[in-house]
């Protein structure tokens, strides 16, 4: 395929582990990501209501995440004052626990309630 | 459309017999001593497959046996030969010196991951250790502090991690011209770094990715090359801009 | 596309992706232009928010510097 690369190398990978859990792992991005088209969140008519509400919750879980690293950033950040903090965090206290509770009511657990993010993905970066 | 490969010096040189993407013939569009090579192009056509993306590879390939390249991104395409001789006018000062910097060169590229899976437990952060001590902390300070002190721990840890990538890049990055390191570890795919390496110090560059290999430090590496300097241009979006992406000394 | 993921092919498709789609010069015009940014990894979303910055700080800088060399010139 290619054979006419003039830089001189028939393939490209000069090392690689020996290793085949090591190997897979460095090949994962082409395997998870390839789509045709873009996912879909799929409703199905016969249990639209468990769909939707996993739907609507993933959204919801998303922005909770998000406000919540926000609030430790600042939290670090030693802008806010003890008042400040106490306020935020009994906040984000409840909203996780009523995640928690819907979470329940639902049957839902994290690892359906987790968007696959695409390209944003490295935008909500991982480490927090 | 006119599909554009890469920007190349020596405009006066005969470009390669190669065909480009579907076949089409490669002109080049000149200014000055710099050159676009590119080819006509049904936009509606463009498939994002292997087989296109390395008939552009080998079509960039082609150029640097005998020339500096830059390689365009794939699927960069602009309406007429005019514009894309407005470009060059227009950058044509980073594009030369982008051209002097990568002239003899090739693109080698590194990647890391720690050898151990990511375990998402975590040990349990000691009340007492992170950096805030609360005054008669109530329910929701402890939550955002106990959320602090996690997140302390995760950042400790990828610190760690780099310092052992750190280690074998600041060896390798001797025996390359330049060179950069990503910023911060992805989870999903590691941590990369790309090497710009006179062609004729490519055998000696393996050979010291061969040593580093060996001695295994928890970090476990690929490395593929040689290429194109994709990662060494500046001209382009995204932040691509290599000079940028250097890590902190 | 296969399904082998150790496959070597695999490795070198991998990282050609990861440098034809996200690196390389970029030609930015006035008219229209096509950057295949939807594609097999990285999907075009975030390489357009980047861009849309980028791109005015280039024209920017590119009517900057063209003034300049003009002025330079006479």
């Amino acid at each position: 395929m290619r054979a006419d690369a003039t830089l001189g190398s028939d393939q490209k990978v000069i090392h690689a582990p020996d290793d085949h859990a090591l190997l897979e792992r460095f090949a994962r991005p082409l395997n998870d990501a390839p789509r045709e088209t873009p996912e879909r969140i799929v409703i199905d008519p016969k249990k639209v209501e468990h769909d939707l509400a996993r739907l609507v919750l993933s959204v919801i879980e998303l922005l909770r995440q998000l406000l919540e690293r926000q609030a430790i950033r600042r939290v670090e950040s030693g802008m806010l004052s003890d008042d400040e903090i106490e306020r935020l965090g009994v906040t984000l206290l409840k909203l996780e626990t009523r995640m928690g509770e819907l979470k329940v009511a639902f049957g839902l657990g994290n690892e359906e309630l987790t968007l696959d993010l695409g390209p944003l993905r490295d935008l909500v970066s991982e480490c927090e | 459309m006119i599909y554009v490969y890469a920007i190349v010096d020596r405009p006066e040189t005969p470009l390669p017999g190669q065909l480009g993407l579907h076949d089409e013939a490669l002109t080049a569009v000149v200014w000055r001593d710099v050159a676009a090579v590119v080819s006509t192009f049904d936009a509606a056509q463009l498939a994002r497959t292997a087989d296109e993306l390395w008939r552009h590879e080998n079509v960039v390939e082609a150029l640097m046996s005998n020339r500096a390249v830059l390689p365009a991104r794939f699927g960069t395409m602009l309406p007429s030969r005019q514009q894309i001789g407005d470009i060059l006018r227009s950058f044509y000062r980073t594009l030369v010196q982008d051209i002097e910097r990568v002239r003899g060169h090739v693109e080698i590229g590194m990647r890391f991951l720690s050898n151990i899976e990511e375990s998402a437990e975590l040990e349990q952060p000691p009340a007492a250790s992170n950096r805030f001590i609360a005054r008669g902390a109530g329910p929701g300070s402890a939550y955002l502090l106990a959320r602090l002190a996690r997140k302390q721990q995760l950042q400790d840890r990828q610190r760690a991690k780099l310092g052992l990538v750190r280690d074998v890049y600041d060896l390798l990055a001797r025996h390359a011209n330049a060179s950069w390191l990503d910023r911060e570890w992805n989870d999903r795919r590691g941590i990369s770094a790309a090497f710009l390496v006179p062609r004729d110090r490519i055998g000696s560059f393996r050979d010291v990715v061969g040593e580093v290999a060996g001695a295994n430090r928890g970090v476990a590496l690929l490395c593929t090359g040689p290429w194109p300097p994709y990662s060494f241009v500046r001209t382009g979006a995204g932040g691509t801009d290599w000079s940028k992406r250097r890590h902190a000394s | 596309m296969q399904r082998h993921p150790t496959n070597r092919d695999q490795l070198a498709l991998s990282e050609l992706l990861d440098r034809a789609l996200n690196k390389g010069v970029v030609l930015w015009g006035d008219a229209t232009i096509s950057v295949a940014g939807v594609d097999l990894i990285y999907v075009g979303l975030k390489v357009l928010l980047a861009s849309v910055d980028t791109a005015e700080r280039l024209r920017q800088n590119a009517r900057a510097t063209a003034s300049a060399d003009t002025e330079a010139a006479e």
